[in-house]
């Protein structure tokens, strides 16, 4: 678990550059010009290509078991989906499946999952 | 102030009516702002940064779900130029952002589109243009206003909320799950982009790969994967606009 601390500036220096770069590049460096349409499509698929594909792992796989598929953070993150989903908005989804998260959590340690 | 300066010529007074509009239409998203940053404190907190590393990030890099691909990733002792490459890669999002702001405020001084760029926020955009397809022919030190009036109060309440995430994150009690926190969020902050036949192919695409590919050291499992999703997406897309217009030909 322990990061070391050159790492953790070198992270935070080099993503602070590059996220400062994305934002600016077309309203400080590259003006009004065109991005090609093959880019302007492969960027909307972004948040729903990265996302998934980082936390995917940690679903089926958690570190707190040491990898054991575990049932009830597997359901948490079925059920968020399905709130965020269904209520079309990150925050609540977020909110929801937190209560989820505690409760499943609380009651799976009284029945001894 | 119910009239509208835009025809009255009084170009300081449109700039601060600008500037509250934006700041009244960004309040909303306030609520959003301060769970999503002291979750960021508290799961930097666990991953092991102090509270001058959890805020040095909050606040230079200002864009939370790549800062928490980050942390996440750094550990799993991924080195730090794939923790680069896959952080700056959820920010790719942002260069759409910026071409689709860019005709409304590129004329504007230098310091302010800097300033707006630091400032590029998901609803700082949203809100943005829509204001700006509105009212295109508004000056563009006006449409900077409503930009800057839209994060005015969110950017201060994102680095208080994580600075007090940051600081109770260590005294969380394990019965809260925190481990889990993080992937809650984000899921919550994809799953409602989930719509339409092309985003559910890229999206399980994307997942079947980095499983597939989690053997691949230093997490690079995860870009590849992501690669392949967009891919079969864009393709996807492709494929049923070109049968639309086969059905309709």
């Amino acid at each position: 678990m322990s990061v070391s601390n050159v790492d953790i500036w070198l992270t935070i220096f080099g993503l602070a550059v590059a996220t400062f770069f994305i934002r600016f590049s077309f309203i400080g460096i590259l003006g009004g010009r065109r991005m090609p349409d093959w880019l302007l499509t492969a960027l909307r698929y972004v948040p729903v290509t990265i996302l998934p594909a980082l936390i995917a792992p940690a679903i089926l796989w958690p570190e707190v078991t040491g990898g054991q598929f575990e049932p009830i953070r597997a359901s948490v993150a079925v059920l968020t989906f399905a709130f965020a989903w269904v209520l079309k908005s990150p925050m609540l989804g977020f909110l929801g499946g937190l209560v989820c998260l505690i409760l499943l959590i609380n009651t799976g340690q009284v029945f001894g999952l | 102030m119910t009239q509208s300066p835009h025809q009255t010529g009084d170009a300081s007074a449109l700039i601060r009516w600008t500037f509250w509009n934006g700041f009244r239409a960004g309040l909303p998203f306030n609520a959003a702002v301060v769970p999503f940053g002291l979750l960021f404190g508290v799961v930097a907190a666990d991953a092991g940064f102090d509270i001058l590393q959890a805020m040095a990030m909050s606040i230079l890099v200002l864009a939370g779900a790549s800062s928490l691909t980050a942390i996440e990733l750094l550990t799993q002792q991924a080195p730090v130029f794939i923790v680069l490459l896959t952080a700056a890669a959820v920010n790719l999002r942002m260069a759409m952002y910026s071409a689709s702001l860019a005709p409304h405020i590129s004329s504007g001084p230098l310091w302010q589109r800097a300033l707006a760029a630091y400032l590029m926020v998901d609803h700082a955009y949203a809100l943005s243009i829509v204001e700006y397809e509105a009212r295109p022919d508004a000056p563009v030190r006006a449409k900077l206003g409503y930009y800057m009036g839209v994060v005015a109060a969110s950017v201060p309440l994102w680095y208080v909320a994580c600075l007090i995430g940051a600081m109770v994150g260590a005294q969380m009690p394990a019965s809260l799950g925190l481990d889990f926190a993080g992937v809650v969020m984000f899921v919550s902050l994809f799953a409602p982009s989930v719509r339409g036949l092309p985003k559910v192919v890229a999206m399980l695409v994307a997942v079947t790969g980095s499983l597939l590919l989690a053997w691949i050291p230093y997490s690079l499992g995860v870009l590849i994967a992501a690669s392949f999703g967009m891919i079969a997406g864009a393709l996807c897309e492709g494929a049923l606009k070109r049968r639309q217009a086969g059905s309709q030909a």
